[in-house]
């Protein structure tokens, strides 16, 4: 009896065991393709490499000047973009209360981290 | 000569020529290095803690570095040269003064040197006092610097008076929900006002002429209202004495003192007027203040929305000069007729000054003025107001006492916040967790290696948050908190951070695995062959040692067979004792590995895959803040997370509707970038990212420091590539893509062959939508070669905002250049666009 009961034990044990590593293997495997061989060539290779251009590209970008992650900014009063062609900051005032809202953008200029020494602001009325 | 004097002319001399320097680098000349800017932070740093009790008769807060352009260095230097000219300095310092200054400095050394005094020297105090500000108000150190200045320098009529106006000042308009510094630092200056209002020689000397000129007393009301009219004409320069001013004026301080109140209008000075501006804009997006108009106008009949809000504006602008005027009257005017016709006279100058600035206001908004009360708006700051720590007015009496050589007041009952937080949060707590959880070398080197690579605000908002963490420690422990700190809070931050335990998590799982895989097997077969020989080798040599050396049971020779077979007998039992041992060992070995630890790794692995483990809700002490701190996972560094977009989805185009959905459900895969999907578990290659998260591309060396076969990730579906996102949002228009258009440039030119590409030329803007699909070159030697594209979300007259997939951010923007085209940025040039809708 005692035999029949331990033998049925490890039987039992034996498939959970099973089971678990089936489960598990299954949530780390990937499917079987679903993209034709065509598109395996030369060009698909270099995408991966293109995106990671990309995306170092605008972080040098973003680390030289850390501020430019933080724009545009658009408020109902004014909208501040990084005019990457004549380098300055460029802000359109949307709001009559000009001085009051220069005031706040400098302000927020600051805040963000822009040098206003060296980067000039271009106010479109 | 006064050594202190001495010291005082030496740093500000030492801060002249700094400046000096600096002009000449603004002019072109000479050079200006980090260390030349270092230097004058600190030597500027060094004369502001001592301006307050100098007779340099200038403000050395005149001077921001961060603000501060050519021609104000240049104002300011003037007043520099003035005030050391008036203390008998020179550009070169006497001999008296550098022996002085010496003695000065040797004076200071000892001071620092006095760490056991009972009574922190001036330094220290100011250290803690910044410390405990920053932690109560969860503001930076250089504005709870500003904040301690203010306090400071108010010392000496209240202490505690000082700390409760500058607390309530900024409890009450929402500066610690908000937690703008600049708006903390521009109250701060606010509440200037209403000190330089009692100590200012301009106001006093005016209040004297009045009572002089009318021969009456200095606490009559016509002299106070007077005088006050009078300062108020040097904060105010842009006020013009209009008739109605006048009037007003005359009929509460007569002819005479209405005159002489003008006289003042008209000799302004404009170094106020800046901080009234800034004061301004607090006031103007304060809530408080904005509740406490709408309960004043209240009172009146006049009801319509338009016309209460443009009264609102004009006491909203006013406010800074209005409210330390009306408190300073209140003060000083007793009769309550006297004081009725003095707030009349507020009413009418804030009615003139909005005029002045171009505010416009109806005949109803100018009755609802005058109808209206104003006591809540008037009496805001005194609605909150919390009793300062004893820690902080014990410091700020101490930093009083230095600085002025006032004596300390006596203040009677505290709440001491101090010594409940040290109980929250114990230092024994936290050694335990350092010393006894992590590799805090590991930890230290890997978030290093984040910052630098990172966002330069991230690790800002980490330094605030330690700075926050420290002021918390008052007392004995806070030397040894320093030593501490860093590797403590960043543990802390770990643990916490629910990206941070996920990482933790698919760290716990890649090393088991591995370790399960490689160590396993290999363990499993020394065992069992260990087990196996050295059983019966071990009964083999109990065997011989017994039957040599246990003694016989008999003496005689004649005994010896019987006693060699009995040792024989023994031996052979050892021997056989441990063959049978090992058996049964072999057994145990065999259910133990094939049985008990399949089932045990089964159910761990299967509880980190499924994700069983629930992760605490984000406790992260950057909450709010984009935060992306992971677990060191050997070169990457990145989140389990979908981070969501930072702005709401406000698309009304199915296309880029549906490419906000997927970029905001995108996690973190290879290189840390966005491509990861979790409802395209088929466009992602998991065991191949789990085995080399930094995954060579293309090249075998590329992005440095990589691991894997490139060709393991070439094809289409081993990641949720830049084209993925055009592919399957542009399903959302009933449009299918074909995918074999999955490198970006393929794509491009499917869009000019079906006339749908709309090149980047002058006024582009205009012809591109949401929904559209962006394609840009990444500086290849063709600029026209596209290397990533993503999904058009929103379009401006100023900027354009994209959708990204497989790239560090889920979201880009590009500047609308005044032709009307995309400007790209260095190294990227953006070729045009894929027209959703031809």
């Amino acid at each position: 009896m005692k035999k029949r009961a331990l033998f049925i034990i490890l039987i039992i044990a034996s498939v959970l065991s099973v089971v678990f590593l089936y489960y598990s293997s299954r949530a780390g495997r990937t499917p079987q393709s679903v993209i034709p061989d065509i598109v395996k060539d030369q060009t698909t290779y270099e995408q991966p490499k293109d995106d990671l251009i990309f995306s170092n590209t605008i972080e040098k970008a973003y680390k030289e000047q850390p501020f430019l992650q933080k724009l545009p900014i658009e408020t109902p009063n004014y909208i501040i973009v990084y005019d990457y062609n004549k380098k300055l900051i460029r802000v359109r005032l949307l709001s009559k209360e000009k001085i009051l809202i220069k005031e706040e953008i400098k302000n927020k200029l600051k805040e963000i981290g822009v040098d206003l020494l060296t980067i000039k602001v271009e106010y479109l009325e | 000569m006064n050594t202190d004097l001495a010291y005082q002319i030496q740093m500000v001399v030492w801060l002249r020529e700094l400046l000096y320097r600096k002009q000449k680098y603004y002019d072109g000349e000479g050079r200006w290095n980090e260390k030349d800017e270092t230097d004058l932070r600190k030597i500027l740093l060094i004369c502001k803690d001592f301006y307050y009790s100098a007779d340099l008769d200038i403000d050395l807060s005149d001077i921001d570095l961060r603000i501060i352009t050519k021609e104000e260095l240049k104002e300011f230097l003037k007043k520099l040269g003035k005030t050391i000219n008036k203390l008998n300095g020179s550009n070169m310092p006497s001999k008296e003064v550098l022996e002085a200054s010496e003695i000065a400095l040797e004076k200071r050394r000892k001071e620092v040197e006095m760490k056991n005094s009972e009574i922190p020297s001036f330094s220290e105090a100011r250290i803690k006092l910044i410390a405990s500000f920053c932690s109560r108000f969860g503001i930076s150190k250089e504005d709870a610097g500003t904040f301690v200045d203010l306090t400071t320098a108010r010392i000496d009529s209240d202490p505690r008076l000082a700390i409760q106006e500058v607390v309530s000042v900024l409890e009450n308009l929402d500066i610690l929900t908000e937690r703008k510094p600049d708006a903390l630092v521009n109250y701060v200056v606010t509440s200037t006002l209403g000190r330089v209002l009692t100590t200012n020689h301009e106001y006093v000397s005016i209040l004297d002429f009045t009572a002089t000129e009318t021969e009456l007393p200095k606490s009559d009301v016509v002299v106070t209202t007077t005088a006050i009219a009078g300062f108020a004409g040097d904060v105010v320069p842009a006020i013009e004495v209009t008739p109605e001013v006048t009037a007003a004026l005359v009929e509460i301080v007569g002819k005479d003192g209405a005159q002489k109140a003008i006289r003042n209008f008209n000799e302004k000075s404009t170094e106020i007027l800046g901080v009234i501006s800034d004061a301004q804009r607090v006031y103007s997006q304060s809530q408080t203040t904005t509740e406490a108009l709408k309960k004043d106008f209240a009172k009146s009949d006049i009801k319509d929305e338009e016309v209460v809000n443009q009264a609102m504006a004009v006491f909203k602008f006013a406010s800074p000069l209005l409210t330390p005027l009306y408190h300073e009257a209140r003060k000083k005017i007793a009769d309550p007729v006297k004081f009725n016709q003095f707030e009349a006279f507020l009413k009418a100058m804030a009615i003139q000054y909005a005029k002045k600035y171009g505010v416009y206001l109806s005949p109803g908004a100018i009755s609802l003025i005058e109808q209206s009360p104003l006591d809540k708006f008037f009496n805001q700051v005194e609605l909150q107001i919390e009793v300062s720590t004893q820690e902080e007015i014990k410091l700020t009496q101490e930093l009083a006492n230095k600085s002025s050589g006032a004596q300390p007041h006596e203040v009677e009952g505290f709440i001491s916040d101090v010594v409940s937080l040290k109980d929250d949060f114990s230092l024994e707590n936290v050694s335990e967790l350092a010393n006894k959880w992590l590799n805090l070398e590991k930890i230290d080197a890997g978030l290093d290696k984040h910052f630098s690579d990172k966002d330069n605000l991230q690790y800002a908002q980490f330094q605030n948050w330690m700075a926050s963490v420290f002021a918390k420690f008052m007392g004995p422990e806070a030397e040894k908190l320093v030593n501490l700190l860093r590797p403590l809070n960043k543990i802390f931050w770990l643990l916490v951070d629910k990206s941070g335990l996920g990482q933790l998590m698919l760290w716990l799982k890649k090393t088991f695995k591995r370790w399960v895989g490689m160590n396993l097997l290999f363990g499993a077969v020394v065992g069992i062959g260990t087990f196996l020989v050295m059983g019966p080798l071990i009964g083999l040599g109990a065997g011989i040692i017994t039957y040599f050396i246990t003694p016989s049971p008999g003496a005689s020779a004649g005994s010896a067979l019987s006693s060699t077979a009995m040792r024989v007998n023994m031996a052979l039992g050892h021997v056989g004792t441990a063959a049978i041992a090992s058996f049964t060992s072999f057994l145990a070995i065999i259910f133990v590995v094939f049985l008990f630890i399949p089932i045990l790794v089964a159910l761990m692995l299967f509880i980190i895959n499924t994700s069983a483990l629930v992760v605490p809700p984000n406790a992260s002490p950057f909450s709010g803040s984009d935060s992306q701190i992971g677990f060191v996972s050997e070169n990457v560094f990145c989140t389990d997370t979908a981070s969501p977009l930072a702005f709401p989805d406000t698309a009304t185009n199915a296309v880029a509707k549906r490419a906000y959905n997927i970029v905001s459900n995108l996690k973190q895969g290879f290189w840390c970038y966005w491509n990861r999907h979790p409802e395209y578990i088929n466009l992602f290659n998991l065991s191949e990212y789990q085995k080399f998260p930094n995954h060579c591309v293309y090249e075998t060396n590329f992005p440095p420091q990589c691991k894997g076969d490139y060709r393991a990730i070439g094809s289409g579906e081993s990641l949720f590539w830049c084209t993925w996102l055009i592919v399957e949002a542009f399903k959302a228009a009933g449009q299918t893509l074909s995918v074999n258009l999955l490198g970006a440039n393929a794509m491009k030119e499917f869009f000019i062959n079906q006339g749908r590409f709309v090149p980047n030329t002058s006024q582009v803007f205009k012809r591109v939508a949401p929904g559209d699909a962006i394609f840009l070159s990444t500086a290849r030697d063709n600029p026209n070669y596209a290397g990533h594209t993503a999904i058009v979300y929103q379009v401006g007259q100023d900027y354009i905002r994209t959708l990204d997939s497989n790239a560090s951010q889920k979201s880009h923007s590009y500047t609308v250049d005044s032709n009307g085209s995309i400007q790209g940025l260095p190294g990227l040039n953006v070729i045009g666009f894929g027209k959703l809708n031809p």
